[in-house]
């Protein structure tokens, strides 16, 4: 294993810790030590653990993370958040917590709306300056 | 020499967990504690997606009921990559969670 750890202050003073795993390209931001009670995919690429009873993330994992934060001919990549895909127990916990620090230190909430539909998506998008650009060796070919 | 547990997914790929990583899996998400056997049967039987930004990165899930509620699922990421000149398969799991997901058929 190669993990990298690196503290980091957030903007309410607070002190997150940032593994990088580069064998893998994981990123994982743990905001509070502890057992989390439930975990949820944010979005195919991102996984948010957190307490069930208090609505505290513990941590925000991002697969692939240098992937992730490369911008597209067109800008910043947004991804879909699986709303779908959520319990409805804990959608609104979810929602709670996209909504307040500290994921919106690192994570925007926006929505794609589509043309010829009434149907609009909720997207996120990451907030790079915040996260550390940590220098990887590209993978090699995919095997997969 | 490192122990290392190897299992096939259903399309026949060979990926491994180093004993390296399943004890910093268990140490970041203690939800999987004694669940080894079922994180790599995620691996075996679960559906594969592949991650939007990376072809070389997959993620399995499966539905777990021996999970403290409310998870119900696990989560296994695993990686694909070539190593020496030979270009050797060396695909291994990255990291697990145990996942709170809507029930379905998964």
């Amino acid at each position: 294993m190669d993990i990298e750890k690196q503290e980091l202050i957030l903007n309410t003073g607070e002190t997150a810790w940032c593994e990088y795993d580069r064998k893998g390209d994981l990123l994982e931001i743990i905001f509070q030590q502890g057992e989390a009670t439930c975990a949820i995919e944010l979005t195919e690429s991102l996984i948010l653990r957190f307490d069930w009873e208090t609505c505290k993330p513990l941590s925000l994992s991002f697969i692939s993370f240098l992937q992730l934060i490369q911008p597209t001919q067109y800008g910043q990549p947004y991804f879909q958040l699986l709303q779908d895909e959520w319990p409805e127990e804990v959608e609104e916990r979810i929602w709670t917590m996209l909504r307040q620090p500290p994921l919106t230190e690192f994570l925007t909430v926006n929505s794609y709306a589509p043309a010829r539909t009434s149907q609009v998506i909720p997207t996120t998008g990451i907030k790079p300056p915040k996260i550390p650009t940590y220098q990887s060796q590209q993978p090699a070919l995919a095997a997969g | 020499m490192e122990k290392k547990w190897f299992v096939r997914d259903r399309d026949g790929r060979e990926i491994y967990l180093t004993e390296e990583q399943w004890k910093h899996i268990v140490t970041r998400h203690p939800e999987l504690r004694n669940h080894l056997e079922e994180v790599l049967k995620t691996v075996q039987q679960g559906r594969r997606r592949q991650q939007p930004k990376d072809p070389q990165a997959y993620i399995y899930r499966l539905a777990c009921n021996t999970l403290p509620p409310p998870f119900n699922g696990i989560l296994v990421v695993v990686v694909f990559r070539f190593e020496d000149k030979e270009m050797t398969p060396n695909n291994f799991i990255v990291t697990a969670w145990g996942i709170m997901m809507r029930k379905r058929g998964y």
